[in-house]
C-alpha cells in the first residue's frame, strides 16, 4: 500500500511510502524513528488523533508530531 | 433554529474563506520563499519590523512625535518592500506533494479546537490560546499564537503573551525562547517553515506550541534562572538585589559594583569612578582636579587653589629655602 508520511520532527516535508499490508502506525513510527519514545508524539491519520494500533490504508496521510521541541 | 442554522453557515463560510486564504498563502509561500535563503529573508525582515515597532513605541512615550513619524515611514518602506519582495519572485511552480487540499485544511482548522481552549478562525487570520506554561516554577503565562494568511503575501506569524511575566532583566523576553513577540524555533524551525508551505495549519500550532512547552536552559534569550534577577551593566552578572544608577553615566549596577564620590557622595559605576593619585579616595568627574604642575589627577582634600598638595608642599619647602640660604656679598 502507498501513504504518505510527515515527519515534523525532521525536516517536516511529505514523503511517499509503499508499505506492507496490515502496517500500523506504531509499527511506522518505530521503523521509522528507532530508539525514539512514541508517547513523545501525536500520531495523526487523516486529519484526526489516531492510537498507535490503528491499521494504516492505502492512501492515508500520517504525521508525527514531537510534543517538545527545543527552542533556541 | 433559523439562528443556529445562520451559525453554523457562517461559521463554515469562516473556515472555507480561511482554509482559501491559508492555501493560497501556503502556494505564495512555496513560490517566494523556496529556498532557505529566502526564508531567512523573511525571519530577518519580522526582526527588521519588529525593532522598527519598538522605536516607533519608546519614541512615542519619550513625546519624540518628529522622530516617531521617521519611523514611521521606516516601516512603512520596510513593510512596502516586503510585499514588493514576496510579488517580484512570484511563479506558478507545481504544486507541493504535502500541499494539503482546501478541505483537509478545513479539517486542520476544526481539529484545532480539540487541541487548543481557544481558537479564532478568521478570514485571513487564526489564532489558538495555549494553556498556562509553567517551567521550573515559573509561570509564564498563556500565549496567543497568530497566523496571519493575508492575501498577496506569504505568512506571518507571531507570538503574544496574553499573562505576560517577562524577565526581570528584559521585559521583551516574555518566555525563554521568546523576544518581541518572535519565537526562537531551534529544532522545530525547518519542520514549522514546511507546515506552512504545506499549509497544514494543525501542524503549525501544534510544533509552535511544542516549542513553547520545552525549556532549552543552553540556548535562552535569558535563563530561566536568572528570570527574576536583575542584570549588572557593569559585570553581566544576574543578581537578586536591586540595581542602583550610576549618576554620572546612567547604568544599571549590582551592589558589588557602585562606589560613591567621597566628595559629593554621587553613586557610580567602576567606569565612572576616579581614583585619587594621592589619597586613593574616589570621586566621580566633576570633584577631581589636576595638578597643573605634574598632572596628578586628585580629590578635593589633595588639591589646593590649581596644583596638588604634593607639589604645593614642594613648592612652600622651596621658597623656606631660598630665603634662609646667606647672601654672598
Amino acid at each position: 500500500m502507498r501513504l504518505m508520511l510527515v515527519q515534523n520532527n525532521w525536516s517536516g516535508r511529505a514523503e511517499l511510502l509503499d508499505l506492507s499490508d496490515g502496517m500500523t502506525v506504531g509499527s511506522l513510527f518505530a521503523q521509522k524513528n528507532p530508539g525514539r519514545q512514541p508517547d513523545q508524539y501525536l500520531f495523526r491519520v487523516n486529519q484526526d488523533t489516531a492510537s498507535a494500533d490503528r491499521q494504516l490504508r492505502e492512501g492515508d496521510r500520517v504525521s508525527f508530531t514531537p510534543l517538545h521541541i527545543e527552542g533556541a | 433554529m433559523k439562528n443556529r442554522q445562520g451559525q453554523c453557515d457562517r461559521e463554515l463560510r469562516n473556515f472555507a474563506c480561511a482554509a482559501v486564504a491559508i492555501r493560497r498563502a501556503a502556494r505564495s509561500s512555496a513560490t517566494t520563499a523556496a529556498t532557505s535563503v529566502e526564508l531567512e529573508h523573511l525571519r530577518q525582515h519580522r526582526s527588521i519590523t519588529c525593532r522598527l515597532h519598538r522605536k516607533i513605541k519608546r519614541a512615542n512615550q519619550y513625546g519624540l512625535p518628529l522622530a516617531a513619524r521617521r519611523l514611521r515611514l521606516q516601516l512603512h518602506e520596510a513593510l512596502l518592500s516586503e510585499v514588493a519582495f514576496s510579488e517580484s519572485g512570484a511563479q506558478r511552480p507545481e504544486e507541493p506533494a504535502g500541499l494539503l487540499t482546501h478541505s483537509e485544511i478545513v479539517s486542520d482548522l476544526r481539529a484545532l479546537s480539540h487541541e487548543f481552549a481557544e481558537v479564532a478562525i478568521g478570514r485571513a487570520d487564526t489564532s489558538v490560546v495555549t494553556d498556562p506554561v509553567v517551567m521550573e516554577n515559573i509561570a509564564l503565562g498563556r500565549f496567543r499564537i497568530r497566523l496571519v494568511s493575508a492575501p498577496g503575501t506569504s505568512f506571518t506569524w507571531e507570538v503574544i503573551p496574553l499573562d505576560p511575566n517577562p524577565a526581570v532583566s528584559n521585559e521583551s523576553v516574555v518566555h525563554p525562547h521568546v523576544q518581541c513577540g518572535e519565537v526562537c524555533c531551534g529544532q522545530g524551525q525547518g519542520a514549522i517553515d514546511q507546515s506552512l508551505l504545506d499549509g497544514r495549519t494543525f501542524d503549525f500550532f501544534m510544533l509552535v506550541r511544542s516549542v513553547l512547552m520545552t525549556y532549552n536552559p543552553s540556548s535562552a534569550y535569558v535563563a530561566l534562572e536568572n528570570w527574576d534577577r536583575h542584570l549588572c551593566s557593569s559585570c553581566d552578572d544576574h543578581v537578586i538585589d536591586p540595581l542602583q544608577t550610576c549618576v554620572s553615566c546612567g547604568i544599571q549596577i549590582c551592589p558589588s559594583c557602585h562606589s560613591s564620590c567621597c566628595e559629593c557622595s554621587d553613586l557610580l559605576c567602576p567606569e565612572c569612578t576616579f581614583v585619587c593619585d594621592q589619597c586613593s579616595n574616589e570621586v566621580c568627574n566633576d570633584c577631581k582636579y589636576r595638578c597643573e604642575v605634574c598632572d596628578d589627577e586628585v580629590c578635593f582634600r589633595c588639591f589646593d587653589r590649581s596644583t596638588c598638595d604634593r607639589c604645593s608642599l614642594a613648592e612652600t619647602d622651596s621658597d623656606e629655602f631660598s630665603a634662609t640660604e646667606p647672601s654672598h656679598a
